[in-house]
C-alpha cells in the first residue's frame, strides 16, 4: 500500500471522527485533502470513501449524525444534511 | 508503506501527537498536542488550551509514533535493510531515518532519561502510552510543502 493510499485511509478515519464530534468543517478539510492526494497520485479512492462522503459539500457522512440512508428500487440513496444525494447500486 | 520514522516526513501528519522541541519563538517551545490541520508553512496543534498555529520553518518537532506502529517499524526495518534503503539495524533498535529526520527515542527501553517528554508536559495526550512508543525529531524545514504534495518529493518506486 503506497503512502498516498494510506494517507487517504487515515484522513477518512479522521474525517469520520470529526463528523462524529460535530466538527463538520474539519471533516470537509480532511476529505478535500484526501481527494486532492488521490488525484495527484492517480490512486483512486476507496469505495467506502466514495460512498460515505458528500459529493457536494465534501463532509464525511455518518448515518444518524448528518446522513440518512434509504433503500430504494435498485439502489441505496444516502442523503447529506446539505441535500445532496449519493446513490449506489445493490451489489 | 506504514508510518515509520523513514516515511514520517512524507506521510500524513494530521492526527499525530507532536511536541515543539525548539522554535525561534520561545513561547511555542514545549507546546504539545495532536496535529489537527496542516498548511504549507504551518501546523495547527490542538493543545489543552486551544488550537495553536505553529510555523514549520525553523522549528524542531518531536513526533510520537504509537506502539502498534513501532511494531510495524521493526518489520519494516528488515525490509528496508534488505532493499538497501536504510542501514541495517539490530532488531531491538529503532531504525535510523534515511532522510533528514533523526530520532532520539528508542522503542524498547522506554523513555530515555534525557528526554523530558512525559514529565515536561502533563498535557501530552499520550502520557500513558509513552513507553514503547517511538519518538522522531524532525526539522521543520523538511516539512515545508503543500500537504497534498508532501508525499511525492521522493517516490516509493525503485525503478527510477
Amino acid at each position: 500500500m503506497s503512502i498516498a493510499a494510506e494517507r487517504i485511509e487515515r484522513l477518512f478515519a479522521l474525517a469520520k471522527e470529526a463528523t462524529a464530534n460535530g466538527e463538520f468543517d474539519r471533516s470537509r478539510e480532511y476529505v478535500r485533502l484526501a481527494r486532492r492526494i488521490a488525484e495527484r497520485n492517480r490512486c483512486g479512492l476507496p469505495r467506502a470513501f466514495k460512498r460515505f462522503t458528500c459529493p457536494r459539500c465534501a463532509v464525511a457522512l455518518r448515518p444518524g449524525v448528518n446522513a440518512r440512508v434509504r433503500l430504494q428500487d435498485g439502489h441505496v440513496a444516502i442523503s447529506c444534511d446539505c441535500g445532496a444525494i449519493k446513490r449506489y447500486p445493490y451489489d | 508503506m506504514p508510518l515509520t520514522p523513514e516515511t514520517l516526513t512524507r506521510h500524513e501528519l494530521i492526527g499525530v501527537p507532536i511536541r515543539v522541541a525548539d522554535a525561534p519563538n520561545p513561547d511555542l517551545v514545549g507546546l504539545s498536542g495532536r496535529v489537527v490541520s496542516e498548511t504549507m508553512q504551518t501546523f495547527v496543534v490542538a493543545t489543552d488550551s486551544g488550537e495553536k498555529r505553529v510555523p514549520k520553518a525553523g522549528t524542531t518537532f518531536e513526533m510520537a509514533l504509537d506502539v502498534s506502529t513501532a511494531d510495524q517499524t521493526a518489520g519494516d526495518t528488515d525490509e528496508a535493510a534488505a532493499a538497501g534503503v536504510a542501514d541495517a539495524t539490530a532488531g531491538s533498535q529503532a531504525p535510523r531515518a534515511a532522510g533528514s529526520p533523526f530520532e532520539l527515542g528508542e522503542d524498547t527501553a522506554g523513555v530515555r532519561p534525557r528526554q523530558s517528554w512525559p514529565s515536561g508536559c502533563s498535557a501530552n495526550p499520550f502520557a500513558g502510552g509513552c513507553e514503547g512508543g517511538v519518538y522522531v525529531t524532525v526539522d521543520g524545514h523538511t516539512l515545508c510543502a503543500r500537504p497534498a504534495a508532501r508525499t511525492e518529493r521522493t517516490g516509493d518506486s525503485k525503478w527510477r
